[in-house]
């Protein structure tokens, strides 16, 4: 073999380690300088509450508080979560300003947010490493100050839809819950029924997992999300129907208040506090895990 | 020389697929309600009522959750819950035999969906049968 064709065997070696070399560069950098799209079960906040952050030519004083949407192109969280964000963005707009903000360049941001049917007040192109943003979808809220008081991180579920809408409202001074009227029983009234009197039927609206754990003896699981093809097939409206749910400012209890009103259950009391509270409070609880 | 000239589009090549494994295509699920849901679909199939299960007195609802491609084919089924074991196979497999028409989102196009179904297993003096929520009423 003579010397040109080593040398011709050398650089096409040498070629090829280089483009190999290249595209594994380009993977792996991908990977770690990209944000992650986030779970559902991924942690509760990327930057943390209490952060102050710098947009460049953003004064947060001048605005309201301010919505941040952290979006990326191609992520599928982002997809799922669109018709929530929509829902937010229209519903808070006088109460808040709504930036989304991507690592895309302007013109394709705003194409994609577009797409996406998200009516934002600006649409930002910015470096998520440097705002200390890990993951996407993520929600933000901003104060005056430029301080983060909120953080929600990753495609939410319903619980966290309505604990971030009623975190919104309360922000907002838009209306609380309470407002709607919803009539509430206390756990010393309910525990008077277990000693004998009137029998109310007991809902438990939460997931069925949930329910497994522990839950109130006698109680009846219809998920918040069920009611509503169910109620009318396996709950009589003359019944007095008290439902918990034991979540954030029992967000689920509310819904499935209202769905069952909608339907002609007219006898229906919300249950107020979580199981271990109504555990302490003397009502008998059902568990498999061990409730604190 | 030849080589070199060789190389130049194979890298383009590879870096272009290089490009398609880190973005993939992504799908958007969207979730919807059992009434919209039942709409969608083009045929259904009522679950038997297992003979064993009639005679163990197994009664009550059952609840799938399943997950529609973009072509209206199930892809997944899951039972939540469902009175008797027998009802819960009789429940899956008529799920997975469900179409539905394809569901389509503004400027998305085709999307996958993620929704529940409901069945009542009934025994009474009109004997065993079962039925979609609508049927029942108190």
């Amino acid at each position: 073999m003579n010397a040109n064709a080593i040398q011709n065997k050398i650089e096409l070696c040498a070629n090829i380690a280089i483009v190999v070399f290249v595209i594994f560069a380009g993977v792996v950098l991908t990977k770690h300088l990209n944000p992650k799209e986030a779970t559902p079960s991924d942690g509760f906040q990327s930057i943390k509450i209490g952060t102050k952050l710098s947009l460049p030519e953003v004064n947060w004083a001048k605005n309201r508080q301010t919505l941040l949407f952290a979006l990326k192109k191609g992520c599928e969280g982002c997809i799922r979560s669109a018709p929530f964000y929509r829902r937010i963005a229209s519903e808070f707009k006088t109460h808040f300003r709504s930036v989304a903000l991507l690592s895309e360049a302007p013109q394709d941001a705003r194409r994609y947010v577009n797409d996406l049917g998200l009516n934002v007040d600006e649409v930002r192109q910015v470096s998520f490493l440097t705002l200390g943003i890990m993951y996407v979808p993520s929600l933000i809220v901003v104060d005056t100050e430029g301080v983060v008081t909120n953080v929600w991180v990753g495609l939410p579920t319903p619980e966290r839809e309505f604990e971030i809408w009623n975190r919104l409202q309360g922000s907002s001074d838009k209306g609380i819950p309470e407002a709607r009227n919803e009539k509430t029983i206390t756990s010393e009234e309910l525990k008077k029924e277990f000693g004998g009197g009137k029998h109310s039927v007991l809902l438990d609206v939460r997931e069925r997992k949930e329910f497994l754990k522990a839950h109130l003896q006698g109680a009846k699981n219809i998920p918040a999300d069920e009611l509503g093809v169910r109620a009318k097939n396996e709950l009589n409206p003359s019944n007095r129907i008290v439902v918990y749910c034991g979540c954030y400012e029992d967000f689920l209890s509310k819904v499935a208040y209202h769905a069952l009103e909608n339907r002609g259950f007219l006898h229906v009391l919300i249950l107020r506090g979580d199981l271990p509270e109504l555990k302490r409070a003397g009502l008998p609880v059902v568990e498999t895990l061990k409730l604190p | 020389m030849m080589i070199r000239k060789f190389l130049i589009p194979l890298f383009l090549t590879l870096s272009i697929n290089a490009a398609a494994f880190i973005y993939p295509q992504t799908t958007a699920i969207v979730r919807i309600a059992e009434k919209p849901l039942r709409k969608m679909a083009r045929k259904t199939v009522m679950p038997d009522y297992p003979k064993e299960a009639r005679k163990r007195g197994g009664k009550g609802v059952a609840v799938a959750q399943l997950e529609i491609d973009e072509n209206g084919d199930v892809v997944k089924v899951e039972v939540l819950e469902a009175p008797d074991p027998l009802i819960y196979s009789a429940v899956e497999s008529a799920v997975k035999a469900w179409k539905f028409n394809a569901a389509t989102v503004k400027d998305r196009g085709r999307v996958r969906v993620q929704g529940k179904l409901t069945f009542y297993f009934i025994i009474d003096k009109l004997g065993a049968r079962v039925e979609n929520p609508q049927d029942i009423s108190k």
